[in-house]
């Protein structure tokens, strides 16, 4: 049979099948014909918008404000440091533990070419124009001057529509190109160098190297920011932070309240019960207004947590919130391993504890890593409640930006909602990406 | 009955284990000496499993006293962790652990508890593989394995603790009949080498042909006890006879 005689037949397939699944009855063509309409006015609609309508020059302008808000520009140093930490080690692990080199590095460089090519020239800034206008009205003749801003976008070649495309609001700071470039190098060059450590992947130095280093990450992270003052932790870079210390502590929390769960002492199961059942009484936004204006009610206790910075008072709660709701994961875990393994395990003669590092809890975090990546997803996405704690987050810096450039931002709330959006949506991904990997990991061998 | 030496291997002396109201174990006195084999039968529910579960404590026993090697069950931690080191165990449904490699659950127990050096316990874990005839298949997970080499698996990896009495419950049955077989040939070995063996089993074949002696367990306790051909061509109670109608039709 020829190649054109074997298309020719799938696309008779085709045909057939939309005959019989699509064009079956009169109400069902009816249906499909409604439902193509719809489609085809809902992709000309939003493409129009992309293309045409939408003010992306806004985006532009205000991109350092999304990502680092009001952090001072000549800290900036510290930003780039924690950005080509976490960059690097993530490069690496996806080089020796996730997918395909290939895919990976093709999306790596197709973002770069556009972020570095279409963004880096653009300069968009707010021109003040000076207007006179003469009103008529009831043979009256008024003469108005004043002066308009306009936003205007220079240097580029791309159209404003391919500038958003290019994520080239992702270069926080302006002209630092070669950072950026920097930046794309290593996601690059780290893949790489994982590739070839891939060999490594289950030698145990390998594993306690690099559990160190992602363990030893987040504090670095912190500690580089301590110069600065966290009352300009602002935008996806508070969200970032909150979410990250807030994530590492409630995994380690959790952990501790589902052991405690199962604790032989009584006293440690109901209390760990206990203070599951209260944290999860209450919804976290609660929860961050008691941390927001707790003064000395709880005594000194009370009266040293409050003396902490609030952007740390919301990270310990983030951590002990999210631990309550880890534990519970982490328990139905420790349920699926069957109870032969706990025998087998004391029946060679391994310790409890030893028991619980080397054969319980694997197994037990294994079996609930969805689970707990769902959990962590939850949280990144609960960080939009700090707007309503007088931080300045993602959401709340886009709402300021809304309100304070209400002359050139005229309606714009759509293209700066759907930054906002694109921003938690990366983070998702990627945690759920993270996820994958780690299921297909280490599921293997598994019965 | 005791057939390699006087030495007691294990001594259990008026041991009664209950669950809640329910009495598993009623009374019970056995002395198993050093080489010994033993297999136990026994209808569902009379307390087999629960006799080898108190010897190594997966079961706390509620009276009565349990002597292992020498060393008597008490609340002591490192007695009981000792008489653990020294007593392999296999189970019906094997146990392995399944995000381990076969190599990896051999070793884990020689290099944890015994602090063996890594290559060291692989060259032992390797011997224990020939031994028990799958070496080939050290390198892949448990689950990737038939169900007569996970056990002969397991049976290493309680060998790898070099343990002076082994207890084996059920360890065929969950097995298809070749397999049965090999793991049969292993336990045979076993017993030949001397090793001191506590087997609950119904496998005629092996229990006439290796073992020193049959006990019968009914109700939580010791119904019978025998020489293999003389229990089974000419057993005494009627709980016996009963018991070996059912099981030889
Ligand atoms: N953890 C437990 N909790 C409550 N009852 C138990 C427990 N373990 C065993 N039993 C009961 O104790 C009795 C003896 O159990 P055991 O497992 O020792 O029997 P067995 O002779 O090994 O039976 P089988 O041939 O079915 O394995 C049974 O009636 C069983 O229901
Ligand atoms: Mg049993």
């Amino acid at each position: 049979m020829s190649m054109l005689a074997v298309r020719r037949d799938a696309i008779a397939e085709r045909i057939d099948w939309a005959k019989a699944n699509l064009f079956d009855t009169r109400v069902n063509t009816a249906i499909t014909l409604v439902s193509l309409v719809a489609a085809v006015a809902f992709l000309f609609l939003t493409v129009r918008y992309f293309l045409f309508q939408a003010n992306w020059g806004l985006v532009a302008l205000n991109r350092k404000l999304f990502f680092v808000g009001s952090y001072p520009a000549d800290e900036a140093f510290r930003v780039w440091i924690a950005m080509f930490l976490a960059v690097t080690l993530i490069a690496i692990t996806y080089g020796i533990w996730g997918g395909r080199l290939r895919p990976y590095l093709i999306v790596v460089g197709a973002v770069a070419a556009l972020v570095l090519t279409l963004g880096l020239g653009v300069e968009p800034r707010i021109e003040e124009r000076a207007f006179t206008e003469i009103i008529e009205s009831g043979g009256q003749q008024t003469t108005i001057s004043g002066i308009n801003r306009v936003l205007v976008m220079e240097g580029g070649w791309a159209p404003s529509w391919l500038y958003a495309l290019s994520l080239g609001l992702a270069v926080p700071f302006g002209s630092t190109w070669v950072l950026m470039a920097g930046l794309f190098g290593t996601l690059a060059g780290g893949a790489v160098i994982g590739k070839q450590l891939a060999r490594f992947r289950s030698n145990p130095v390998m594993l306690q190297g690099m559990g160190a280093l992602w363990v030893l990450l987040i504090p670095a992270i912190v500690l580089l920011q301590l110069g600065v003052s966290t009352n300009s932790w602002e935008s996806a870079f508070l969200d970032i932070i909150v979410f990250s210390v807030g994530v590492f502590f409630s995994f380690f929390i959790g952990l501790a309240l589902a052991m405690g769960r199962v604790s032989p002492y009584r006293a440690i199961r109901i209390s760990s019960v206990g203070y599951i059942e209260v944290v999860r009484a209450a919804p976290l936004l609660v929860w961050l207004l008691f941390a927001t204006f707790l003064k000395d009610e709880l005594g000194p206790v009370g009266a040293a947590f409050s003396s902490i910075d609030l952007v740390y008072r919301v990270m310990i709660v983030f951590a002990f919130f999210g631990g309550a709701y880890i534990a519970e994961v982490i328990r139905g875990g420790l349920q699926s391993v069957p109870r032969g393994q706990r025998e087998a395990a004391q029946s060679i003669g391994l310790s409890t504890i030893q028991m619980y590092t080397l054969i319980i809890l694997p197994q037990a975090i294994r079996a609930v890593i969805p689970a707990i990546i769902g959990r962590f997803i939850a949280l990144w996405k609960d960080t939009a409640l700090l707007a309503a704690i007088s931080l300045v987050n993602t959401l709340e810096k886009s709402r300021k930006v809304l309100g304070g450039q209400t002359d050139i931002a005229e309606g714009a709330f759509f293209e700066i909602y759907l930054i906002v959006a694109l921003i938690y949506w990366v983070i998702s991904y990627m945690l759920s990406r993270l996820g994958d990997t780690a299921e297909s990991r280490l599921g293997v061998g598994r019965r | 009955m005791p057939k390699n030496s006087d030495y007691e291997m294990v001594h259990m002396e008026n041991v009664v284990k209950r669950f809640g109201s329910f009495t598993a174990l009623n009374d019970i006195n056995l002395s198993i000496a050093e080489g010994e084999v033993v297999v136990m039968i026994g209808p569902s529910g009379s307390g087999k499993s629960t006799v080898l579960r108190t010897i190594n404590q997966l079961e706390k026993h509620d009276s009565g006293r349990i002597i292992v090697d020498g060393m008597e069950i008490t609340d002591d931690l490192r007695t009981l962790a000792q008489i653990r080191t020294e007593t392999g165990m296999v189970f019906q449904q094997f146990n392995l652990f399944p995000h381990i490699s076969v190599l990896r659950n051999i070793t884990l127990a020689p290099q944890k508890v015994r602090h063996m050096p890594h290559n060291e316990a692989e060259d032992l874990a390797m011997q224990l593989l020939e031994r028990v005839g799958i070496p080939e298949q050290a390198d892949k997970f448990p689950g990737q394995l038939s169900g007569g080499q996970q056990q002969r698996v397991a049976i290493a990896r309680a060998l790898a603790m070099n343990p002076r009495l082994m207890l084996f419950d059920e360890p065929t049955s969950a097995l298809d009949p070749v397999m049965i077989n090999e793991v049969l040939k292993v336990m045979g070995e076993l017993a030949a080498d001397g090793m001191t063996m506590i087997c609950v089993t119904h496998e005629m074949g092996f229990a006439r042909g290796v073992a020193d002696r049959v006990i019968m367990l009914d109700e939580g306790m010791i119904a019978e006890e025998g020489v293999p051909n003389e229990f089974f061509n000419n057993p005494q109670s009627d709980r016996a006879k009963l018991f070996l109608s059912q099981i030889l039709h």
